[in-house]
């Protein structure tokens, strides 16, 4: 007799390809139908309500198949579905049907960077009036706050998001190219911003190993202080940016 | 302390869409169940709001993801985010399945049958003895809905049950809808499984509503918790109610939810029918 060990993986073999579970030790094929099924569309349901306007764009047959597959492709790693689908935009861009709207991935990107900030841990952010306070700002080490996620786009889909979040009919997305959005969560609400270039390069600077003095020197070649400047006014007006020496909380415990 | 329950509690499930209107004026439900799952990320409103709620109603934290019908011990980083949780919350119960759903590093979001044999019993007990340590307090297990009879099943479930409550001194979660299903989805005999389940172990009742699938041969009862009560299991809930007084009823109701005020009208119901003169047995 196999041992449970055993047993659990030709069930699962079962519910990964109906043809493999014939077993009659396994059960009866309409029950282990409905496992199967509940699986599957659990999955589907969960990306779907973390993806509504990738759903909106592809339409709902289409993204239940999409969906279907990656959910046979890629289960879940955890027990938490609120972090599922982390890799759902990668798979996105692996179907070929989809070669031609890479802007749909970028929308999912967005939409998964909103709800990894939605669960983040809380940390304060830090005010631009604090670090002017602050004698030798340049010798602070400064990090993103954990509510914090960079999204780098290939289209310009700004007013793409913004009709999607207003339920207005989409629209094609504008010129391809790198477009980086900040998504911070302040206070109990999830921000979304394109930023510019600099805001991108001080933000991947800012990983705690350099300090504030480094970490603008984004373009020395080019001397442009003044983006530098703004760079950081961004990351400071959207609270993206943690208070220095007080720890942040992990992402997850 | 938890807040303690009052005998014969009656509390219905706790959605975010409702989270604002049990905030804003106390509902007349003894109580609020949680998936546990749905709560473990590190912070944010749904953490903020639910904080809040515990500061309102008393809470039970319902896990579905432990695996403990599984071979594999309890996942420590999700077992560490349980005890997190239930630090927290501090709820008067706390409760898992009967079932599986994790193998190696994968997860599969169903509740997965067990086979009942004399090496499953040893490995679930071994899962509820970890989780109970690391908890510091007793478990309650439910008794899950079942489509498939397993040959290999060596054990009855109800033995299974008092064995595994026997060994280990957890509780018994009594969904009385699972039970009603399996008997029908097995043909089961559901008195003599009633009767033969550990009464004073019993810890909380579940009531749920379900559908039937008639496309199934035969059709199969699904536990989609998606819909009312039936009658049939109003009442065996009416009986059992009676034999155990002072435990809590939940009733769940997790697809196609209700508006707030029609889940507390179910709830309503369960403390009417157990106040009723004792049902027939359900069959008799």
């Amino acid at each position: 007799m196999d041992t449970l060990a055993d047993w659990q993986r030709r069930f699962i073999a079962a519910m990964r390809d109906p043809a493999t579970g014939t077993e009659a030790d396994l059960g009866q094929p309409d029950g282990l139908a409905v496992y199967r099924n509940n699986i599957r569309q659990s999955l589907i349901e969960a990306l779907a309500t973390a993806f509504p306007h990738t759903r909106t764009l592809l339409g709902e047959r289409y993204f239940a198949a999409a969906a279907g597959d990656y959910a046979r492709e890629r289960p879940p790693a955890e027990p938490r579905l609120m972090h599922y689908g982390d890799g759902f935009a990668d798979f996105l861009d692996t179907l070929p049907p989809l070669a031609d709207h890479r802007y749909v991935s970028d929308i999912c990107r967005l939409e998964r960077a909103r709800l990894d900030i939605s669960h983040a841990a809380e940390a304060p952010a830090l005010e631009a009036a604090r670090l002017a306070e602050h004698p030798a700002p340049e010798g602070l080490v400064l990090v993103p706050r954990p509510a914090t996620r960079l999204v780098i786009c290939r289209h310009d889909v700004a007013a793409l998001w913004q009709r999607l979040e207003d339920g207005d009919d989409p629209l094609p997305p504008g010129s391809a190219g790198d477009w980086p959005w900040l998504a911070v969560r302040q206070e109990g609400r999830a921000s979304l911003t394109p930023v510019s270039p600099f805001t991108r390069r001080l933000h991947e600077r800012l990983d705690g190993t350099a300090v504030l003095g480094e970490a603008l020197m984004i373009s020395p070649e080019a001397g442009d202080d003044a983006a530098a400047g703004e760079a950081l006014g961004t990351l400071l007006g959207l609270g993206a940016l943690g208070v220095p020496g007080e720890p942040t909380a992990e992402d997850t415990p | 302390m938890p807040f303690p329950l009052a005998n014969g509690a009656v509390g219905i499930g706790l959605k975010h869409r409702h989270a604002e209107a049990l905030l804003a004026e106390p509902q007349p439900v003894d109580f609020l169940e949680l998936h546990a799952e749905n709560y473990m990320g590190a912070g944010g409103p749904v953490k903020e709001r639910l904080h809040a709620i515990a500061r309102a109603y008393p809470l039970s934290v319902h896990g579905v993801g432990m695996s403990l019908g599984g071979a594999e011990r309890p996942d420590a980083s999700h077992l560490a985010r349980l005890v997190g949780l239930v630090e927290e919350l501090n709820p008067a119960l706390v409760s898992e399945h009967l079932a599986w759903s994790r193998l190696d590093d994968d997860f599969y979001n169903d509740l997965l049958p067990v086979p009942l044999t004399e090496e499953s019993l040893a490995l679930v007990a071994r899962n509820v003895d970890i989780v109970q340590q690391a908890l510091g307090r007793r478990l309650l297990i439910e008794n899950p809905s079942l489509y498939v009879r397993l040959e290999m099943n060596t054990l009855d479930e109800a033995d299974f049950l008092t064995e595994l409550v026997a060994r280990t001194g957890c509780g018994l979660l009594l969904d009385i809808n699972n039970a009603y299903i399996s008997a029908h989805n097995l043909g089961r005999d559901l008195d003599a499984y009633l009767a033969a389940l550990p009464g004073h172990a019993v810890g909380e009742f579940h009531l749920a509503g379900h559908s039937l699938d008639t496309a199934a041969s035969p059709p199969l009862r699904i536990d989609d918790h998606g819909g009312p009560v039936c009658d049939d299991v109003w009442a065996l809930y009416a009986r059992l109610a009676r034999q155990h007084p002072a435990v809590p009823t939940l009733i769940e109701w997790d697809t196609r939810v209700p508006s707030l005020d029609r889940w507390v009208e179910e709830a309503e119901r369960a403390r009417a029918e157990r106040s009723l003169p004792v049902a027939t047995a359900v069959g008799e």
